[in-house]
């Protein structure tokens, strides 16, 4: 752990010296019929302040509904376009699709 | 979660136990859930049991089901055996085409009845009951016989599916030796409504008052049912002996009776129990019915009258198109004791453990809004909300901004929910080889606030401080559905200023809200 600690702090002073803004970019989620990323659900790791970009793959209507430091929500069920949110709370998110019980995935912010 | 993996993992052990199980599982100890990974064959396959007899799996499908159906079908069923015989035992199921047993709270076997030459003569309902004969008995059957299989199967998303429904007979050839001594039975269909769709509603606070719970006992608390009790009860003909029953319920139920009347006086016969492996208690589908000893054989007589009742918890939710049944296996002749002067078992065991496919109980907080705090939507008295692609479009609980916001009507006005998913004119069909798109039902039913935890066969429940449900918006085949045959449902005028939560109970991850607001004029 203190490693990778450390190693974090060596890539945000080299950044902070090239004067990039501390962009963490976007991830993307597979929104499946009836799984986020994958059958059987999975656990995404984001550094704080990406952007999660939930893309819809399926034909079912799915929604993201999520609950953790923050909860946010993408709207009533889709089936299709996406959903996304830049995370600025670090901690362990629940992602739901309230239509499909069993659908979830865990977010976790860094 | 913490209860659901303690279940999941203790039911890890248990597999294909309380499946296999020839015999009623003990009530000793709580018996283990079973395992989640249990797989069934969608062919025929035959095995031989211990003392020779057949056990025949059949997997009767594939059949479709369109998305968030809940429409009931029957169709011919030439699944059966090849040759005379008696069927000594009945084990039903449900599975998807890998052969997995689906979650309840996501595809939900109301029924399945196996009409034999136009008789129900054995039925399936989420309890999954066992129909055995006791040792020496066995259900009479002709390869001649006719087979149709009535069933309805509830999705309850948008996904649709292909399932099958499965059955195991034991099956003993007449030409087996062992044949010769069983003794035929035939199945009386203890229905407390007879014909159609036999459902009542046990609505929360109706019936008596016991112990300070309320207990709704169908038909003798509900004034509509005095026009069917003759369809419910059995005028016994010849000498005859009932030699096995269960009862059948749904969540909410507490027990069945079945009750023998002779010259005036009513003895109770059979009491079979609703045992909740749930731990919210009466609420769910996760629940076993207790069935009648092998030594349970009671004398009826010509004149004798059979009937049955059924008993609804309601003191903390209303249940809607509930059922009470109680097929019962009949020998002729009288072979047991008469239940007037002799002693017998009143009471059985149940034919299964938990399972796993009730493992989502619900109930979870998932970051839904509380509609009690959010801001007033537009006002809509006088207008419609439509219910399109299983939203209300205004109050649904997971819109995001204005279209999540509770709509508006003063006390005393009314607006009106319009279900555009089982429009006018699309009815479905009985026999589902026509095809053909089907109606989407929805409902509007409270629920207590803020109704806005995960979905589960637990949760929500129809039990808001304030009792409204709107029916099964949409057409179905007359006499033949669940539907209200009407696609519009007015809000009460009369309802107390407040916010009220909502969902709808053919499909309850949907939800919704609306507020009340004093009268300004």
């Amino acid at each position: 752990m203190k490693k990778l600690a450390v190693s974090f702090v060596v890539v945000a002073t080299t950044a902070a010296v090239l004067a990039v803004p501390a962009l963490a970019g976007t991830t993307s989620v597979k929104v499946g019929d009836d799984y986020f990323v994958r059958k059987g659900g999975a656990t995404v790791t984001v550094k704080k302040n990406t952007t999660v970009k939930w893309v819809w793959t399926g034909r079912n209507p799915h929604d993201v509904t999520a609950s953790g430091p923050q909860s946010f929500r993408s709207g009533s069920a889709k089936k299709s376009g996406s959903y996304s949110r830049k995370m600025t709370k670090s901690g362990t998110y629940r992602v739901i699709c309230t239509v499909h019980s069993g659908m979830k995935m865990t977010l976790k912010v860094k | 979660m913490s209860r659901l993996c303690t279940a999941l993992a203790a039911g890890a052990l248990s597999a294909l136990v309380a499946v296999t199980l020839a015999g009623p599982a003990t009530a000793a100890s709580t018996p283990k859930r079973t395992s989640a990974k249990l797989k069934l064959s969608t062919k025929t396959t035959t095995t031989t049991l211990k003392d020779g007899t057949q056990r025949i799996h059949y997997s009767y499908g594939p059949v479709h089901i369109a998305p968030g159906q809940n429409s009931i079908f029957v169709e011919p069923n030439d699944l059966k055996p090849k040759v005379d015989g008696y069927v000594t035992r009945f084990a039903p199921n449900l599975i998807l085409a890998d052969g997995t047993i689906p979650r309840v709270d996501v595809i939900h076997l109301h029924h399945a009845v196996w009409l034999v030459n136009q008789s129900p003569t054995w039925g399936a309902g989420e309890e999954k009951t066992t129909a055995a004969a006791p040792p020496g008995y066995g259900w009479n059957y002709k390869t001649s016989d006719k087979w149709l299989m009535n069933h309805m199967i509830h999705d309850l998303t948008p996904t649709p599916e292909t399932v099958y429904i499965t059955y195991d007979i034991d099956f003993v050839p007449k030409t087996d030796p062992k044949a010769k001594s069983i003794i035929p039975i035939r199945t009386e269909w203890m229905d407390v409504i007879g014909g159609g769709y036999p459902v009542f509603d046990a609505i929360k606070g109706t019936g008596k008052l016991v112990n300070g719970k309320r207990r709704f006992t169908y038909p003798d608390d509900d004034p509509k049912a005095n026009a069917q009790k003759a369809a419910h009860q059995w005028r016994v003909t010849k000498d005859g002996t009932p030699v096995g029953t269960a009862g059948h319920l749904h969540p909410g139920g507490l027990y069945t009776d079945l009750n023998v009347t002779r010259n005036g006086v009513t003895k109770n016969v059979f009491h079979s129990v609703a045992k909740y492996w749930e731990p919210a208690g009466a609420v769910s589908w996760d629940v076993s019915m207790t069935a009648t000893p092998v030594d349970w054989k009671i004398n009826v007589n010509p004149g004798d009258v059979v009937s049955t009742t059924a008993t609804y918890d309601t003191s903390k939710a209303s249940w809607y198109e509930s059922m009470g049944i109680m097929a019962t296996s009949v020998a002729d002749g009288h072979h047991g004791v008469d239940p007037f002067t002799q002693s017998f078992p009143r009471t059985g065991q149940v034919t299964h453990g938990p399972l796993a496919e009730n493992r989502g109980h619900g109930g979870d907080p998932i970051g839904l809004p509380n509609p009690m705090k959010l801001l007033d939507g537009p006002v809509v008295e006088g207008k419609q909300v439509l219910i399109d692609g299983f939203i209300y479009k205004q109050g649904n609980m997971t819109g995001v901004g204005m279209a999540g916001r509770p709509p508006v009507v003063q006390q005393g006005k009314t607006f009106t929910f319009v279900n555009k998913d089982a429009p006018k004119g699309l009815t479905g069909q009985v026999f589902a080889a026509s095809g053909g798109d089907l109606p989407i039902y929805h409902t509007i039913t409270s629920c207590k606030q803020p109704c806005n935890k995960s979905t589960g066969i637990a949760y929500p429940l129809a039990d808001g401080d304030v009792t409204f449900d709107s029916g099964e918006l949409g057409y179905g085949p007359g006499g033949f559905t669940a539907a209200a045959n009407r696609d519009t449902w007015d809000v009460p005028k009369n309802l107390p200023k407040g916010t009220y939560t909502y969902f709808c109970r053919v499909h309850p991850f949907m939800r919704g809200s609306f507020r009340v607001v004093p009268n300004k004029t």
